[in-house]
């Protein structure tokens, strides 16, 4: 699999293929813009050079999803980033408010609710597939993920 | 949930950011496969290069401190000379454990060389292995039978404290050997720095001997070293004694402490010399007593010898006196000098000896106070007649 992403096109291919999903995962944990960009880049440059160990394409994304999560959390811990506040904080617009309720009431989640919400409702993957990901007991995966629906209506009857 | 899912349908990665990750990654790829053809062994990026690092750096850490210790371990801080004449210098390092064994003169190489092979004397404490070169001279025979020799031990040291308990645990150790094998020599011991070892190494000889030469030196200043190179320390000190016994006593006060010291060693060579003629003795006579045939003539060697005894026991009366005036004296001007430096090799027997040798005086005492009582008798007896034969 070395070999095609070594050219220029096999390069395009692979993040036009998988960027969506990449950006998806930031939206959940970062507000800035640079943040969005490190972890792009670093995610990415990261999918080619162990592209030898991915076996084919669900592999590769469900490899992403682990690599891009663990990132997006490694940033969040960061002390720098606990310290320094963005100014730029980026904002999609909600069409109607009650999908921005809902979307806002998810991004407040904890981490570890918030993958799991987002690789069941989203990715539409199974709660192997979440273990597998996440590299979790199953049985771990079914409570917070009960846990993380419990959160959202008990905010969701708050409001 | 479908709101959600429609709401997360509308984030899409803009072409800019898309963009820039394309650049990024061809970029890094291209000096990945240039790093990964100089250095195979670092390409696993930042954090393998780290944990490598940390590994080095560790590793160096463990092997400094070990190193470090066993530097510090093997390192002689002190030193300890031994003369008889062979002379060997042990090196000793800060936990009074030997560590090095050096010959200083071809005595002193072939007393070293005679040792057992599994008699390593690095690594044991400082009293034993005095006591293992002193015991393997007396089995090379440089310690004379007749208690004339000296047995010098030098603490060498900076540290006044080191070098008096060095100079006791060698002393000890000499004593240890001397009475495992039954042997009598008289102990010096001395003190000194380690300028003077310098100063000795520089002149081929050991520090010991060149403190006594040295010593000898302010006595005499026409002695050179060369003279008394290959000397042994009984000869030094008893050249010491002569000239001390053609001095005044201004000319010793002079001189100062050593004079002590040198008379003090003198005469525990005496009381050791004195001792092993003893000894002789004893085991002649018990050689002549044991034999059941005994003719006149040898019974009147046997008196003659006993008369010896008398008139030795008498001497070493007089010279312990003396000894006990010299204690008070040395006591009074601080000198360090031990009167009793003649280690006692099985003191059991000895005592024993030195009683016997007492039974035989008193006994010959009693025969001649019967005598003068039967003296005193008879005169009285006589008088008594003569008075009655007046009355």
């Amino acid at each position: 699999m070395n070999q095609p992403f070594a050219s220029n096109d096999a390069v395009s291919i692979a993040i036009e293929k998988h960027a969506d999903m990449v950006r998806r995962i930031c939206f959940l944990y970062l507000r800035n813009k640079a943040d969005v960009e490190d972890v792009f880049q670093e995610v990415f440059l990261k999918l080619f050079l162990n592209a030898d160990s991915l076996k084919d394409e669900q592999h590769e994304r469900a490899w992403l999803c682990r690599v891009t999560f663990n990132k997006c959390k490694d940033l969040c811990k960061s002390s720098w980033r606990k310290k320094v506040v963005s100014i730029e904080e980026m904002e999609i617009p909600f069409e109607n408010p009650e999908q921005g309720e809902l979307m806002q009431l998810v991004l407040q989640l904890p981490p570890k609710y918030k993958e799991i919400v987002y690789l069941h409702y989203y990715e539409g993957r199974t709660i192997p597939e979440i273990a597998e990901i996440l590299q979790q007991n199953q049985n771990t995966i079914y409570t917070q993920l009960r846990r993380g629906r419990e959160k959202l209506k008990q905010k969701m009857g708050d409001m | 949930m479908d709101s959600f899912k429609k709401y997360m349908d509308k984030v899409k990665a803009e072409e800019e950011l898309k963009e820039k990750a394309k650049d990024y990654v061809r970029a890094a790829l291209a000096s990945e496969s240039q790093n990964r053809k100089d250095n195979i062994y670092l390409r696993g990026g930042r954090s393998m290069r780290k944990k490598v690092l940390i590994t080095v750096a560790s590793i160096a850490i463990c092997l400094g401190v070990s190193g470090g210790g066993y530097a510090y371990y093997t390192t002689p801080v002190n030193y300890v000379s031994l003369d008889i004449n062979p002379s060997v210098e042990l090196g000793i390092n800060a936990f009074d454990t030997v560590v090095t064994v050096e010959p200083a003169n071809e005595d002193g190489q072939a007393l070293v060389e005679g040792l057992p092979e599994d008699q390593d004397l690095t690594g044991i404490p400082v009293e034993e292995a005095v006591a293992d070169l002193v015991e393997e001279a007396v089995d090379q025979d440089y310690i004379a039978d007749d208690g004339s020799t000296v047995i010098a031990v030098t603490a060498e040291s900076d540290d006044e404290e080191d070098a008096l308990d060095l100079q006791e645990k060698s002393a000890a150790g000499v004593s240890l050997a001397m009475s495992n094998k039954k042997v009598i020599a008289a102990v010096y011991k001395d003190c000194s720095d380690l300028a003077l070892r310098t100063e000795a190494k520089a002149l081929g000889i050991s520090p010991g001997k060149y403190k006594l030469i040295k010593m000898l030196q302010t006595l005499d200043p026409e002695i050179t070293v060369d003279q008394y190179k290959d000397a042994k320390v009984s000869q030094i000190i008893g050249d010491a004694n002569q000239i001390l016994g053609g001095l005044t006593e201004d000319e010793l006060t002079d001189i100062g402490i050593n004079v002590e010291k040198i008379k003090g060693t003198e005469k525990a060579l005496q009381k050791a010399e004195d001792k092993a003629e003893r000894e002789l003795e004893r085991e002649q006579e018990e050689e002549v007593t044991s034999d059941t045939d005994t003719t006149d003539d040898e019974d009147s060697e046997v008196n003659g010898n006993s008369n010896k005894n008398k008139n030795k026991n008498q001497n070493q009366d007089n010279l312990d006196v003396e000894d006990e005036d010299e204690t008070e004296v040395e006591e009074d001007e601080d000198v360090d000098v031990d009167v009793d430096e003649i280690a006692e090799p099985d003191e059991d027997t000895d005592e024993q000896e030195v009683e016997e040798a007492d039974d035989e005086v008193v006994q010959d005492d009693e025969v001649t106070t019967d005598n003068s009582s039967g003296n005193k008798s008879d005169k009285s007896n006589s008088g008594k007649s003569n008075g009655k034969s007046g009355k």
